[in-house]
C-alpha cells in the first residue's frame, strides 16, 4: 500500500499537525519508502501466532481503591496540575473557545 | 593529586567512603569539566552544578556523621532529559516541552537520588528518544568526543537516542549517566563512544515519570565506564514500583557482589543470521575476538538461529511509532508545554499548530507513520501482523535459550558515523539498529561492552544479550570481554 | 398484551429499533487508573492527580474496585465474564481528553452476552415482561468538563471527571417502543442499585445513555441509525426515541435518507440536533494499551462478586408474592427502590419479632404502610426512576447499612432488636451506659 498527497495530509489532520502542501508533498515518498520496507512482514508466515501482548511474562496488579493513598498519584493537587499551564484561569485550564 | 574525573562510580563511591576525597571535591571537578565542554560537545541541555554540589555536600555531611552513604553515595551522574526531574525542566530534547518544569521526580532518578547520587545536569538526546544519532533535538547535536584517527575534524555521531549521556561519559563529563533503550537506545551509542551500558529486562527499572516514547519498549538503564559501574548503578535504578504496572515486582539480585568473569558452564550462542553479507570486516573481527575471549573465559560456544531476525526492524518500526502517536497525543499545548495559538484559531487548530511548531522533523514522520497503520482499514495489516511478528521475534529467543545462557552479537553494524551522513534516509539511520532492536522486542537484558577500535581508531563494541531476569549472566559476560578486551582507549581531548 | 408500537408516516406503518450504551458511573472512592477522588461537586481541578491531567510519563495502575464492581454488575445480569480481558486506547483529540485518548476496551470486554428483564405494565408484572439483550459491559475512563459560559473568548476545562470509572453496558437493538427503552433503561438503574455498582444519580451524570435509533417497515432490515449522545433522564431517552424516530420517518417520506451521524437531545425544544459533523471523528486507532497487561481474573475472584450480590429484583419480587403472599403490583412497586425494600424488610422483621406471627401473616399489612410512606416520598415525582438518591458515598447493596431517610416506626408496633450487627452495638452500648449509670 503506497499513500498520495491526500492520505498524507488526511493522516496529518488526524495526528493535528498542521503541514504545508510542501511538506505533505515532501513527506508522501518519505513515508512510502518506509512502508514498502516495512511491508516484507507480509511475508512472514504467522498462521497460529497470537499477537504479543506482555513481553515479559507479568500479571496485571490491581490496586485498593483508596483516595490519594500515593500522593504522587492521587489530586489535591490544583497547583501542581496548573503549574505549568499555557492558560490557567480561576482554577481552570483555559482553551480557544469551543463550539458544541 | 589524580584527577577525579578519570575515576568511575565504583572508585568514587570507595574513594569518598575511605575518605580519600570528598563528594564536594569530585562534584566541583565533574562540574568544571561539563562547563567546559558545553560549547564543543553540546551534551547537556541544563547543566545542574548546584544540584551536584548539593547532593555532594550531604554525602559529605553524612560521611561526617558516621551514616551509611548509599549505593551511589558521593557520585554524580547525567539525567538524560527523558526523566522528569521536579523543579528542573525537562524537554525530552523538544521544542513542545520547552520550558516545561515537573511538579514530580521520576522514580528512577528519585532512587538514585536516594542512593546518594547528585545531579550534573540534563543531557541531550534525540528528541523523543527517537534517533540514533542525536541529530533530532531541538537543542541541537551532540558531538561525539571521538575522532577518526585520519587527522581530520569531522564530527561524528555519539550514537543515539542516548547521545548526550554516551558523550558525557566517554568525554568524562559524568562517571556514569542515565539512558533509556527502546530499539537500542542505551546500546548503540555506549558501543559508538566505548563506553558500557546495559537495558536490563522490560519492567526491572520503572516508567514512571520517564517522558514515553514506546511504552512496550521502553526501558532505562545505566551508562558508564565499565560493567562493574552498570551494575552499581542498575541496583539502584531498578526495582518495583506500584506505579507502573509493567513494573516487575521481583527483589533486585546484588548484581555488583554477583560479578564474576568465570563463564565456566555457561553457554554462549551465536546467532548465524547476524552475520550478514557485506558486514563491516572490523564488526566482523571484533565479533571473533569476542567469540575467542567468552571461550577463553570458559564459555561453550554454541550455534544457535533466530530466524525472524530479519523482520525485527520492519516490525519494531510499525510498533513503535504506532505507540509513540498515542503517547505523543498529551502534547497539545493545553496543560503543559509550548501553545501556539493563531489568530481567531480554534481548539483543533491550536492543536494542529501547537504540534506542528512543537516537534521536530522524525517526531512528525513518527508520528504520522503509527496514525496510519493504527488507522481504519489498515491496523491488521500493518500492527496486528508487526505483533504476531515480534511473537514469532521472541519465541525465537526462547528457543535459542534452550541450547545456551546468552548469546553474543556485534552491538552496531558500523563504528560511529558522520553527523550528517544518515540524516536525509531515515531508512538508512533505522538499519544501524538492525542488532540492538529484537531484545528490544523480546524484552530482553542487553548490554555493551567496548572491544575495541576499529581501523579508524573509533570504537567497537560487542552485545550480550540474556533471557529474561538474568542481567547478572549478561553482566558476566560483559566482564568476562571487558577484562580480555583490555580496552583503556579514550577520546583525545580537543574540546 | 402491550400492543406494538407504531408510528404512522404518511405512507404508512413505520416500526422503531433501539438500542442503548448507557455510560454508568461505578461507585468507587478513587478513579479507575489513579488515587484521585471521584466525589461530586468538589472544586474545579482540585480532583485530578498527575497522572489524570496526562503529564509526560505518568501512568495509569487499576482500581481493583472499579473492575469488582463491573464483574458483580455482569452477573446481576446473568453475563459471561470474561475471565482475560484487556485495555484498548481510543485516541482523538478533545480538550476534556488530557491523554489524547481514552482507555477503554473494544476487542476484550470484561463482560460479555447477559440480558434484563423489563416490566412493561405495572398493572401486570408478570405478563408483561420482554427479554432485552446485553451485548458487553466494558470498563472505561470518563472524560473531563468544559465550561462555555465563563469567558468570552475561552473554554475552561475542569478534569475532576476525568478518569473517573465507567461501565458502558451495550445493549442489543432489541427495544421497540419509547416505553421499552424507558422500561429498559428504569430496570437497568434498578439493579445497578440493588448491586451498589452505580448510584443511578442520573440527574448528576452518574448514568446517562446514548440512544441509538433506527427506524423501518414492519419485517424489514434494520434501517440506518443515529445516535443521540448523553441523554441524562428515562423521561429524555423515551422523548428522543419518539422525536427521532418521526424525524426520521418524516426524513425518509420527504425523498430524504437518514444520515449516520451523532446528536444531541435538546430537552427545552424537544427535538435532536446534529452535532457539529467531525470528518475523523469514526478513526480511533483503536489498540492494545501497552502501558497495561491483559486483565486476568481468577474463579476466587469471580465467586467473590458472586458471593457478595445482594437478592436481585426479580428474585425479590417474585419472593414477596409466592413467600410473602403479596399481590404482583404491591411486589413490584416494593421492588422498586432500594430504600423502599430495606424499610420494608426492616418495619417487617420487626413486627414479626414483636408479635410473634409469621411474615406472611403480617406482609400484607406492613406492606401497605410501606407504600404509603413510599407515596409520600414520591408524590412530587412522575417516574420512580427519576426519583432522588441518597448520597454517593453511601453503599446501597450492604445489608448493614441503613436507609438513610429511615421512617419512624408505626407507635403501636414495639421496636424490638432486629439480629443487624450495628443494632445490637448500639443496644450494647446503650446497657454498658445504663449500667455505669447504676
Amino acid at each position: 500500500m503506497s499513500v498520495d498527497t491526500a492520505t498524507v495530509a488526511k493522516i496529518a489532520a488526524l495526528a493535528r499537525i498542521k503541514l504545508s502542501e510542501g511538506e505533505v508533498a515532501a513527506m508522501v515518498p518519505e513515508l512510502n519508502g518506509i512502508l514498502a520496507w516495512v511491508e516484507q512482514l507480509g511475508e512472514v508466515d504467522v498462521t497460529g501466532v497470537e499477537p504479543m501482548t506482555a513481553v515479559i511474562e507479568n500479571k496485571l496488579r490491581l490496586r485498593d481503591d483508596v483516595v490519594n493513598a500515593d500522593p504522587l498519584t492521587g489530586g489535591d493537587n490544583r497547583d501542581g496540575v496548573l503549574a505549568n499551564a499555557p492558560a490557567a484561569e480561576h482554577g481552570f485550564f483555559g482553551v480557544p473557545k469551543v463550539i458544541e | 593529586m589524580t584527577d577525579l574525573t578519570e575515576l568511575g562510580v565504583a572508585a568514587i563511591r570507595d574513594g569518598v567512603a575511605k575518605g580519600d576525597f570528598t563528594a564536594v571535591e569530585v562534584a566541583e571537578a565533574f562540574n568544571a569539566n561539563v562547563a567546559a565542554a558545553q560549547k564543543a560537545l553540546n551534551a547537556f541541555i541544563v547543566a545542574t552544578p548546584e544540584k551536584a554540589l548539593e547532593a555532594a555536600k550531604a554525602t559529605d555531611a553524612k560521611r561526617a556523621k558516621g551514616e551509611p552513604l548509599g549505593k551511589m553515595g558521593g557520585v554524580p551522574i547525567g539525567m538524560k532529559d527523558l526523566f522528569a526531574t521536579k523543579g528542573v525542566q525537562t524537554t525530552a530534547a523538544s521544542h513542545i516541552l520547552e520550558g516545561f518544569t515537573p511538579e514530580y521526580e521520576s522514580t528512577v532518578s528519585q532512587k538514585l537520588w536516594d542512593a546518594g547520587a547528585g545531579m550534573l545536569g540534563k543531557l541531550n538526546l534525540d528528541q523523543f528518544a527517537m534517533g540514533s544519532s542525536n541529530e533530532t533535538s531541538y537543542f541541537g547535536n551532540v558531538i561525539s568526543p571521538w575522532r577518526r584517527n585520519d587527522g581530520g575534524n569531522a564530527a561524528l555521531a555519539p550514537g543515539g537516542s542516548s547521545g548526550g549521556s554516551s558523550a558525557a561519559v566517554s568525554a568524562r563529563l559524568a562517571p556514569a549517566a542515565t539512558g533509556t533503550d527502546t530499539g537500542g537506545s542505551i546500546r548503540q551509542p555506549a558501543a559508538f563512544t566505548g563506553i558500557s551500558g546495559i537495558k536490563p529486562t522490560y519492567g526491572r527499572c520503572s516508567r514512571w515519570g520517564i517522558v514515553a516514547f514506546a511504552s512496550s519498549l521502553d526501558q532505562a538503564g545505566p551508562m558508564a565506564r565499565d560493567v562493574r559501574d552498570c551494575a552499581i548503578m542498575l541496583e539502584a535504578m531498578a526495582g518495583f514500583d506500584p506505579k507502573d504496572s509493567t513494573s516487575l515486582d521481583m527483589p533486585v539480585p546484588a548484581w555488583e557482589a554477583g560479578l564474576s568473569g568465570d563463564l565456566t558452564g555457561k553457554k554462549v550462542g551465536i546467532p548465524r543470521e547476524y552475520r550478514m553479507d557485506g558486514m563491516d570486516a572490523d564488526v566482523a573481527a571484533s565479533w571473533d575476538a569476542g567469540i575467542a575471549w567468552l571461550k577463553d573465559a570458559g564459555a561453550e560456544i554454541v550455534d544457535v538461529s533466530l530466524p525472524h531476525t530479519k523482520y525485527a526492524l520492519p516490525a519494531y518500526y510499525i510498533i513503535a511509532p504506532a505507540e509513540a502517536s498515542s503517547n505523543l497525543a498529551r502534547y497539545d499545548g493545553v496543560r503543559y508545554g509550548l501553545r501556539d495559538l493563531p489568530d481567531g484559531a480554534g481548539l483543533q487548530d491550536m492543536y494542529a499548530a501547537t504540534r506542528a511548531a512543537g516537534f521536530g522533523a522524525e517526531v512528525k514522520r513518527r508520528i504520522l507513520i503509527g496514525t496510519y497503520v493504527l488507522s481504519a482499514g489498515f491496523y491488521d495489516a500493518y500492527y496486528t501482523q508487526a505483533q504476531k511478528v515480534r511473537t514469532l521475534i521472541a519465541q525465537d529467543f526462547k528457543n535459542a535459550f534452550t541450547l545456551c545462557d546468552l548469546i553474543l552479537a556485534p552491538t552496531a553494524p558500523t563504528a560511529a558515523f558522520g553527523l550528517g551522513e544518515k540524516s536525509d534516509d531515515p531508512l538508512s539511520m533505522y538499519l544501524n539498529d538492525v542488532f540492538a532492536v529484537p531484545a528490544s522486542l523480546a524484552g530482553l537484558p542487553a548490554m555493551s561492552v567496548p572491544a575495541g577500535l576499529n581501523r579508524e581508531g573509533l570504537p567497537l563494541g560487542l552485545q550480550i544479550v540474556g533471557k529474561p531476569f538474568d542481567e547478572q549472566g549478561v553482566l558476566n559476560a560483559g566482564l568476562a570481554i571487558e577484562s580480555r578486551a583490555q580496552f583503556s582507549a579514550k577520546p583525545e581531548k580537543w574540546w | 398484551m402491550v400492543t406494538a408500537y407504531r408510528i404512522q408516516g404518511a405512507t404508512g406503518e413505520w416500526e422503531v429499533v433501539i438500542g442503548l450504551e448507557v455510560h454508568a458511573q461505578v461507585m468507587t472512592q478513587s478513579k479507575l487508573f489513579s488515587g484521585a477522588a471521584t466525589a461530586f461537586g468538589a472544586e474545579p481541578n482540585t480532583q485530578v492527580s498527575l497522572v489524570d491531567a496526562a503529564m509526560p510519563g505518568m501512568l495509569p495502575v487499576p482500581n481493583r474496585e472499579c473492575i469488582r464492581q463491573a464483574v458483580r454488575t455482569g452477573l446481576a445480569i446473568q453475563a459471561q465474564i470474561n475471565k482475560w480481558s484487556r485495555f484498548d486506547r481510543k485516541n482523538y483529540f478533545y480538550a476534556d481528553l488530557p491523554q489524547g485518548y481514552q482507555i477503554s476496551q473494544l476487542y476484550h470486554p470484561l463482560v460479555g452476552e447477559g440480558a434484563i428483564e423489563v416490566i412493561l405494565d405495572d398493572k401486570d408484572p408478570e405478563g408483561s415482561t420482554k427479554t432485552i439483550g446485553i451485548e458487553r459491559i466494558h470498563v472505561e475512563q470518563d472524560a473531563g468538563k468544559l465550561m462555555h459560559d465563563q469567558h468570552p473568548t475561552m473554554s475552561y476545562v475542569d478534569l475532576n471527571r476525568s478518569g473517573v470509572a465507567l461501565m458502558e453496558i451495550v445493549s442489543r437493538p432489541d427495544m421497540r417502543s419509547p416505553a421499552e427503552a424507558g422500561a429498559y433503561v428504569a430496570k437497568l438503574r434498578q439493579i445497578l442499585r440493588y448491586v451498589g455498582s452505580c448510584d443511578g444519580n442520573m440527574d448528576q451524570g452518574s448514568m446517562r445513555a446514548d440512544v441509538n435509533v433506527s427506524v423501518r417497515r414492519p419485517g424489514e432490515p434494520f434501517g440506518t441509525r443515529t445516535e443521540t449522545k448523553n441523554v441524562n433522564s428515562v423521561r429524555f431517552v423515551m422523548a428522543v426515541v419518539e422525536q427521532e424516530a418521526r424525524r426520521q420517518v418524516a426524513e425518509i417520506e420527504d425523498g430524504g435518507t437518514v444520515v449516520q451521524e451523532t446528536r444531541l437531545y435538546d430537552p427545552d425544544k424537544n427535538e435532536t440536533r446534529s452535532m457539529r459533523s467531525k470528518e475523523d471523528a469514526h478513526d480511533y486507532r483503536y489498540f492494545p494499551d501497552p502501558d497495561l497487561l491483559p486483565l486476568e481474573l481468577d474463579d476466587a475472584f469471580i465467586e467473590e462478586c458472586r458471593a457478595s450480590l445482594p437478592e436481585l429484583p426479580d428474585a425479590k419480587r417474585h419472593r414477596y408474592e409466592t413467600a410473602l403472599g403479596l399481590s404482583a403490583y404491591d411486589a413490584a412497586q416494593l421492588t422498586l427502590e432500594v430504600e423502599t425494600y430495606q424499610q420494608f424488610e426492616e418495619m417487617l422483621d420487626a413486627v414479626v419479632k414483636a408479635s410473634g406471627k409469621g411474615e406472611r401473616d403480617l406482609a400484607k399489612r406492613v406492606a401497605t404502610r410501606s407504600l404509603a410512606v413510599r407515596r409520600r416520598k414520591f408524590s412530587r415525582l412522575t417516574s420512580p426512576a427519576t426519583s432522588t438518591s441518597p448520597p454517593r458515598s453511601t453503599p446501597i447493596s450492604r445489608p448493614a447499612t441503613p436507609a438513610r431517610s429511615k421512617p419512624p416506626l408505626p407507635r403501636s408496633w414495639p421496636t424490638t432488636p432486629t439480629r443487624s450487627p450495628s443494632t445490637r452495638a448500639a443496644r450494647k452500648r446503650c446497657s454498658a451506659s445504663s449500667s455505669a449509670r447504676r
